[in-house]
């Protein structure tokens, strides 16, 4: 188990070292699209984060909440979607 | 066998944790918000699916390696949509496109919109008030003689009409009515407005129509009673403080309130109802729905409100907001009080709008000053503590102006949440 264990500790570093530049780009910006896409790709880091876990915990049913977190990540994603298009569609939400 | 399958996963491991790097990377180093869209549903579905594949085959159990399948399946079918949307929205929204970029191909097939840093925040459109028919709105019913005793302070203020309900401080309410038209000779109209027969209001609940009439008529019966206990309130107040007052009782629904109101110069609403007497707040207030469709300017009235020194009058850029002085200065109330103008909003619109204000004020012979704004970061009880400092506050709107408001602390529901007098011109 040395091996694996030593390569997720590996991972964990470098998919710590993606979230702090992600969450970068969150706070950073500039615009909602951004933010939104930072946030779509933070719901990823999840998912690896959830994977890792399952690995050091030696427990299968971390891999069933990444499984979630990919779920629900999409779900946002279409939402958040819809938001920005809604609001750049201006009052009313209707096709101009 | 086992070391080889544990050589792989790590190599999995390894190579998604490598994978996923490189994709924030982009995500925080690429000029716009297409490429960073790019880097992250690519890389980052790439990286993601083979962090999840290395845990399932560290596992080893086929159970753990199905849902690490599944899981990568479920991101490789999902992440192009999700992509793929995102990518429309910001191009839709106006997002800016990298200099580097050689070809819009989506040009004149997708509409553009101009690039706004954040369209989430801005003001949508607000709720149309409901049209009345003609004839609520163009007849009135005409009011008595004004009383014709001296007045102590005059003000042109003519008729005040006071509205009759179950509120909790509908007892504040009509004696403030009664205070402002014995001071400044005004007549006095006590209104009460019960739902009509045919009127159900609002949605049908469930139980048709037979369960919507019965709510209906239990609702108006409550109506009536609230009416009935104000109303003996009222008379014993006006009796004692010597203050002729006359009183309507209608039950055409809120439909007739147009008639009623059509040539009063205030009308005086206690807080926290809507126009069936239940509990509101927000736009959903009586007052605030009088104030929107412009009928009559509203005072309404929270608690028993002491005399009005200091009043504060909030701006902010809303295009509601842009006539509060000239409205405040023609209806004429508290024309000896000192007025200051509260910008809400630090940006430089909002305090433009406040010293315009504030000049028209002055020009007028009031005395008029601004303060500093009330900015987005101010806590409530800050807000509070500030209001608190004033007799009574003017301003546009009672809650937020959007929806999205409401996840913010919004400045004008704190103030209609402390201020004991609050008048919406």
């Amino acid at each position: 188990m040395t091996i694996l264990t030593w390569a997720a500790a590996a991972t964990a570093g470098l998919v710590g070292a993606a979230l702090v530049a992600v969450v970068w780009r969150l706070l950073a910006g500039p615009s909602s699209a951004d933010r939104v896409i930072a946030t779509d790709m933070l719901g990823l880091l999840a998912i690896a984060i959830a994977a890792l876990t399952a690995v050091f915990a030696g427990h299968a049913a971390f891999l069933d909440v990444a499984f979630a977190v990919a779920l629900f990540g999409f779900l946002a994603a279409v939402a958040f979607a819809g938001l920005l298009e809604g609001a750049a569609r201006g009052p009313g939400g209707g096709e101009r | 066998m086992t070391l080889l399958l544990e050589i792989v996963a790590a190599a999995c491991l390894l190579s998604g944790g490598v994978v996923v790097a490189i994709a924030a990377l982009g995500v925080a180093r690429f000029p716009d918000p297409f490429t960073r869209m790019h880097a992250a549903t690519k890389t980052g579905v790439a990286g993601a699916g083979l962090i999840m594949l290395g845990a399932g085959l560290g596992l080893g159990t086929p159970a753990a390696v199905l849902t690490a399948l599944a899981g990568v399946a479920f991101l490789v079918a999902t992440t192009p949509l999700a992509s793929h949307l995102l990518g429309r929205a910001a191009y839709v929204a106006g997002a800016p496109i990298a200099s580097a970029t050689v070809r819009d191909a989506l040009e004149g097939v997708l509409d553009r919109h101009l690039f706004d840093i954040d369209p989430a925040r801005r003001r949508r459109a607000q709720r149309k008030p409901r049209p009345t028919s003609e004839e609520a709105a163009m007849t009135a019913i005409p009011f008595p003689e004004a009383s014709g005793r001296p007045a102590a302070h005059p003000a042109p203020l003519r008729r005040i009409v006071c509205w009759l309900s179950g509120a909790p401080a509908q007892s504040e309410a009509s004696a403030t009515a009664l205070a402002l038209a014995g001071d400044c000779g005004a007549s006095l109209t006590a209104l009460s407005l019960v739902a009509s027969v045919s009127d159900a209001g609002g949605a049908r609940p469930v139980g048709g129509s037979h369960w919507a009439r019965w709510s209906a008529a239990s609702r108006r019966e409550r109506q009536r009673t609230s009416a009935a206990t104000a109303l003996a309130d009222f008379e014993d107040r006006a009796r004692s403080a010597g203050v002729p007052a006359d009183t309507r009782h209608d039950e055409a629904g809120p439909a007739a309130l147009g008639r009623h109101v059509a040539a009063a110069d205030l009308m005086v609403v206690p807080a926290g109802i809507d126009a069936a007497g239940e509990p509101a707040e927000g736009a959903d207030e009586l007052a605030a729905r009088i104030a929107a469709e412009h009928r009559v300017p509203v005072l309404r009235v929270a608690r028993r409100p002491g005399p009005v020194r200091r009043i504060a009058i909030l701006v902010d850029r809303s295009a509601a907001s842009a006539g509060l002085a000239q409205s405040f200065t023609r209806i004429g109330l508290w024309s000896d009080a000192r007025a200051e103008i509260v910008p809400v909003g630090d940006d430089p619109a909002s305090i433009e709008a406040a010293a315009a204000q504030a000049a028209l004020l002055v020009a007028h012979g009031r005395i008029a000053e601004t303060t500093p704004p009330i900015g987005e970061e101010t806590p409530v009880d800050e807000i509070a503590a500030l209001l608190r400092r004033y007799d009574a506050v003017v301003m546009a709107r009672l809650g937020p102006a959007t929806w999205l408001g409401i996840a913010r602390i919004d400045r004008h529901a704190v103030a209609a949440a402390t201020m004991a007098l609050v008048l919406l011109p």
